[in-house]
């Protein structure tokens, strides 16, 4: 045991053998899974197989595309693992994207009516979001730790709240004056978030994303404040009788969190939508829960799972245009993606269980 | 990770959720489309905010999608986007090198006009709107002179004095086109009375049947609908309670109802088809194209099933009148939107 | 059944070997008691006879029949009943509903409630024992949960009965009671096995008596040839050393409680009007049954619960530099899927790489590397999860992590309780050398040895008041 440890220690920083390890095994079994699927729905596997990567990868579009996906992913997955790691089970992912894109809009048209624009705007809009998210957040937060309100259950109706004043502001004070379209006034193209190439849906937004990851990982690992999150997540009882305020810990996890998926709002709707209709929300804080778990609840190998996801989107609209399958069959191989994550977690558990019986 | 069974419910629930609430409104396309991606060919796709398969508004743009292709040997695509996902799709065709996207309806406008922006090299069209680009032009469906005629027809066959018109949602092109059914309607008999119900929801079938036996329960014995995929909703109420009905967009005359008296048809073909001429010659102009009856782009079909139970004066005068617009002389009016 | 014969069983996982041909006769009408420490191999000699595990090889033969192995519902038709450490109740269902439970023949077999209420009532007298058999489980005092699971894993036509360290969680008087019912079972022509690693327990109870030390059998021995001293030789491998180091008394100021009053969870008065004083270099120790203010107080000095009235000041300061080690590290001490150096950080506000705004790692990692060794933690590194540690080692973590601040004051609650010896002296060591260094040292035991060891004064809780002190060492010599 000791020599093989020490022999990976040697080749590699565990950390390393450790990514590739599981890449490496996510990428073989999801290509297995991927084939059968594809096999189940009559799909011709290889020629399925090339649309879905080409659409994902293929040319800068491509990459783009994925890109432009996984960003709501990979901040909506960072704020699940922040909760999640202080034992605050937060589903209302959707519903704080939802309140953060919306008060990121209503901050807009103030914005304009000072003539403020360009990247001070875009700050503004983007701070907003994030306050807003974290505000939805931060309700479900405070139920838990002053009423005893199970977050689960607060979080999943907050977000039917977020949906339904949704629909009434969009349809209502929101509206945009000209179309009649229950949507919120277009932002105009200069406060659009920066795209290197008009063309491609690029934009600043992913390096944003990628910047908070790397920040959430030190929070998280390298800093008190962080290590006592984990630890009341871990066990409220031993932060308890350490004298750690596990209360408060876990509603500045909550705020973190709902901050972030508030944050991956705002961005989606500076930098790919430009306003907010009846759809909005497309879901993206619920399909962050799989990134989360995928990730292992580990900050930097969101960054990943959060590109899988989202090339997974990127190329199912290639599936869907030229086959005849729909991107259902995306839905699907995830949800088996997901399911199989799981059962080899629980699978992982049974087999330590089994070992604690000696002595 | 303190418990694999709530982490597993959890994703079980997430998933499922996403594809209740995903997969319906892009799902497969039934009619299928052959693959393209070899370049070079003439690429035309068309955006609908609802499957093609509705016997209406989306399908005569399906149909003249096809006929863009038979006619001018294009490589066609399509797909369903509505919402948030229109802005996407714009430009993920543009991506990919289509020469014209079609966006079959008003909601595409302003997005396309966003869209068109960063691909000069796309040519865009939308069924209504009004905001054009050098390489953005929008069809103006003249589908009020259809509308105008079934108004005409339905108040010289009317006994009770009473017509109803039924529509989804309160949008300008669908106000405009019962605006000039009222017009027609009172040309014919300026005692007739006409209802006006909205549903607010274009996919609604219960909620149009409910509107439509509202309007008959006050006696109205013709009604005209523009509620989209909803219209059997229509047609189920007119046949309950013996009411005539008239078809809209497409031509509705044989719903299996067995009601529809007529129909105003949009027929897209030779408005898809020189569009996608021009955009072929490079003559593609980025302007608002009135398309009528002059041009065979709309047409008012009465149902021959029916014929021994329509006037011949009924016939005549709405033939007069059919003649009169195609030659200019009489001008229906329209909203401008 | 007469007899059953173990033979040869062997049991590795990976590369560990925790049976090792390991061959044994448990005879009808004894209570035979398998000691050992920590990791010697009971649990897994158990397991492999109720048929939770199998063995790689070797048999189990019973008055000549083979057992099957690695079938636990067979073996237990044949009468291999097993009452686990860890009570398996549900919580929610009423006692009556758990024994149900226990004796569900078949799936979708129609149950009498009120029959099954009133077999456990005759079984609960037979065995001169009560039970509330409509009160929900967890409401039962933890000495009637512990009948009420063996009721419930007993059948009538139980022949080995199995209990794996059944003593753990008891207090001194509830432990005795349930040895008595060993015998009980044993009068009666059953085998008995218990597992334990108490010497005491096991002095005062067994007829047969064999020791395993690391997977192998040292040896089987008769009660009459039996003390505590050869045991334990047998156990250890080499003669235990009980040196109390002298404590000195320091007399300066320390703890002081005056007339505290304290509520629990359900908001009842959990601790009244308790004065006590505690010296620097001083050990006080609180016995008594469990449920009778301990956690209460210990919560109140620790000053993670708020007091209702009264004053607890320590040398007039409100805030000592404090300790706190709890009993139950996996419930209280430790955050178990976070690492070793981690958990030694939990509470550290600064120093040793501990900066406000950030951690330095390099400095933490080979300071918690130092204390892990100074505190003579079995762990590959620190980077290891605290989950992948024996419970020993845990509160080995646990213990260093408290102690390496410095304390004023010390509050250990059942510090040892579910340790072997080896472990369990060297948490009471570490105290006794904290004292030694100046500690005020507050240890809530309901161990009575572990108080005569180490506490320097005894006093009892008794429904969260407090007693004068007691003889201690008088009350355990007799």
């Amino acid at each position: 045991m000791i020599s093989e440890h020490n022999k990976a220690k040697a080749l590699l920083p565990s950390w390393a053998s450790q990514l590739l390890l599981r890449s490496g095994l996510y990428i073989l079994g999801f290509g297995l899974l991927l084939a059968l699927t594809l096999a189940t729905f009559h799909l011709p596997v290889f020629s399925s197989a090339e649309l879905l990567f080409h659409g994902a990868f293929g040319d800068q579009f491509g990459i783009g595309r994925t890109a432009s996906k996984a960003t709501p992913l990979l901040l909506c997955g960072l704020g699940v693992i922040v909760a999640w790691k202080a034992g605050m089970f937060n589903i209302g992912g959707e519903g704080q994207f939802v309140s953060g894109g919306l008060l990121g809009a209503a901050v807009y048209p103030v914005l304009q009516s000072h003539h403020i624009s360009g990247s001070i705007a875009i700050v503004c809009i983007l701070v907003a979001s994030a306050v807003g998210g974290a505000i939805w957040a931060g309700i479900a937060g405070f139920l838990k730790v002053r009423r005893g309100v199970d977050v689960v259950i607060s979080t999943i109706l907050l977000n039917f709240i977020a949906f339904q004043i949704m629909k009434w502001l969009v349809s209502g004070p929101m509206m945009e004056k000209s179309g009649g379209l229950p949507e919120t006034p277009q932002i105009t193209s200069k406060d659009i978030l920066w795209h290197p190439n008009p063309q491609t849906d690029f934009h600043l937004g992913i390096a944003i994303a990628i910047l908070v990851a790397l920040v959430i990982w030190w929070i998280q690992y390298r800093t008190r404040f962080g290590l006592e999150m984990r630890v009341v997540g871990d066990n409220p009882t031993a932060a308890r009788s350490n004298r750690l305020s596990s209360g408060r810990r876990q509603i500045e996890a909550m705020l973190i969190s709902g901050a972030l998926c508030g944050l991956a709002g705002g961005i989606e709707y500076s930098a790919m939508a430009g306003q907010i209709g009846l759809d909005f929300n497309q879901n993206w804080g619920f399909l962050a829960i799989p990134v989360a778990l995928a990730a292992g609840l580990q900050p930097l190998y969101a960054i990943p799972s959060a590109i899988f996801f989202g090339s997974l989107f990127a190329g199912s609209v290639n599936l869907s245009r030229y086959t005849q399958s729909g991107d259902s069959v995306i839905y699907i191989i995830q949800a088996i993606v997901v399911l199989g994550l799981v059962a080899g977690q629980t699978w992982k558990m049974k087999s330590r269980r089994t070992g604690e019986v000696i002595g | 990770m303190k418990s694999p069974f709530l982490i597993g419910s959890i994703a079980a629930l997430v998933l499922l959720s996403g594809c209740l609430s995903n997969s319906s409104p892009s799902a497969a396309n039934p009619k299928g489309s052959s693959s393209s991606k070899q370049s070079g060919s003439f690429k035309v796709a068309l955006l609908t905010l609802g499957p093609v398969d509705d016997a209406g508004w989306n399908a005569l743009a399906y149909n003249g999608l096809q006929a863009v292709k038979t006619k001018l040997d294009a490589q066609v695509n399509n797909q369903v986007a509505s919402g948030t996902q229109i802005k996407d799709a714009l430009r993920s065709y543009a991506q990919q090198g289509y020469n014209l996207v079609i966006g079959h309806g008003y909601e595409y406008n302003a997005p396309a006009f966003d869209v068109a922006k960063n691909f000069p090299k796309t040519d865009f069209v939308t069924s209504s709107g009004s905001q054009t680009a050098p390489n953005l032009a929008t069809f103006r469906f003249y589908l009020e002179q259809g509308f105008y005629l079934a108004g005409m027809m339905a108040a010289e066959m009317s006994k009770t004095g009473v017509i109803a018109q039924v529509g989804g949602d309160k949008v300008p092109p669908i106000a405009s086109t019962f605006d000039a059914f009222e017009a027609g309607a009172k040309a014919a008999n300026p005692k007739i009375k006409v209802l006006t119900v909205y549903t607010g929801n274009g996919n609604d079938v219960a909620a149009a049947k409910r509107a439509t036996e509202s309007v008959i329960a006050q006696h109205a014995d013709f009604v005209i609908h523009q509620a989209d995929n909803a219209a059997q909703g229509v047609f189920d109420a007119c046949k309950e309670h013996h009411v005539f009905a008239f078809g809209a967009n497409a031509n509705q005359n044989d719903n299996q109802s067995g009601v529809v008296i007529a129909s105003a048809v949009i027929n897209a073909d030779p408005a898809f088809v020189a569009v996608a001429q021009d955009v072929k010659d490079g003559t593609f102009k980025g302007s608002v194209r009135l398309v009528g009856m002059d041009t065979g782009a709309i047409e008012f079909d009465i149902n021959p099933k029916f014929q021994a139970q329509i006037p011949a004066k009924v016939v005549a005068s709405i033939q007069a009148a059919e003649a009169a617009i195609k030659s200019g002389k009489l001008v229906v009016p329209k909203l401008n939107f | 059944m007469k007899s059953l014969d173990v033979r040869s069983i062997s049991k590795a996982f990976g590369a560990t070997q925790a049976l090792q041909n390991v061959s044994l006769t448990f005879k009808g009408g004894e209570v035979h008691a398998v000691l050992g420490e920590n990791g010697a191999g009971k649990s897994t000699l158990v397991s492999v006879i109720a048929g939770f595990l199998k063995p790689d090889s070797g048999s189990i033969v019973s008055d000549g029949e083979e057992l099957p192995l690695g079938q636990p519902h067979l073996t237990r038709q044949m009468g291999v009943a097993m009452v686990h450490q860890h009570f398996t109740l549900a919580p929610s269902l009423s006692a009556a509903e758990n024994y149900t439970l226990g004796h569900l023949t078949k799936l979708g077999c129609l149950v009498n409630p009120r029959k099954k209420e009133a077999e456990l009532k005759s079984r609960a007298t037979e065995m001169n024992w009560s039970i509330s058999a409509r009160e929900k489980a967890s409401a039962l005092p933890v000495g009637m949960q512990q009948r009420l699971e063996i009721l419930k894993n007993i059948g009538s036509n139980s022949e080995v009965l199995i209990f794996d360290e059944p003593t753990a969680v008891l207090t001194q008087d509830e432990s005795a009671e349930l040895l008595q019912s060993l015998r009980h079972f044993s009068a009666s022509g059953k085998v008995v096995i218990l597992i334990a690693h108490k010497l005491s327990e096991v002095l005062s109870v067994a007829d047969q008596i064999s020791v395993l030390r690391k997977g192998v059998l040292i040896g089987s021995v008769n009660r009459s040839e039996a003390t505590s001293e050869n045991l334990a030789e047998m156990m250890l491998g080499e003669p235990p050393r009980f040196d109390k180091v002298q404590t000195e008394l320091n007399l300066s100021e320390g703890l002081r409680l005056d007339s505290v009053s304290v509520l629990g969870d359900a908001k009842n008065r959990a601790i009244t009007n308790l004065s006590l004083e505690i010296r620097r270099g001083e050990i006080v120790g609180i016995g008594g049954v469990d449920g009778n203010g301990q956690y209460e107080l210990s919560e109140a000095v620790t000053g993670v619960r708020k007091i209702k009235s009264g004053q607890i000041r320590f040398a007039g300061k409100i805030n000592p530099v404090l300790a706190y080690i709890p009993g139950d590290r996996r419930a209280e001490g430790l955050a178990l899927s976070l690492t070793l150096w981690e958990n030694l950080l939990i509470g550290k506000k600064r120093g040793d790489g501990v900066h406000d705004g950030y951690l330095n790692l390099k400095v933490i990692r080979s300071w918690a590397r130092n204390l892990l060794t100074k505190f003579q933690v079995k762990a590959l590194g620190e980077r290891d999860l605290a989950s992948s540690l024996s419970g020993g080692n845990q509160q080995k973590v646990v213990v260093a992590r408290e102690l390496d601040r410095n304390p004023e004051l010390i509050v250990a609650l059942n510090p040892t309780r579910g340790l072997d010896i080896k472990a369990s002296e060297f948490v009471r060591s570490s105290l006794l050398k904290a004292s030694n260094d100046g500690a005020a040292v507050l240890l809530i035991s309901t161990d009575l040895d572990e108080l005569a060891e180490v506490a320097d004064r005894v006093h009892f809780l008794q429904g969260g008041r407090l007693s004068e002190p007691s003889d201690i060492k008088a009350m355990v010599s007799q």
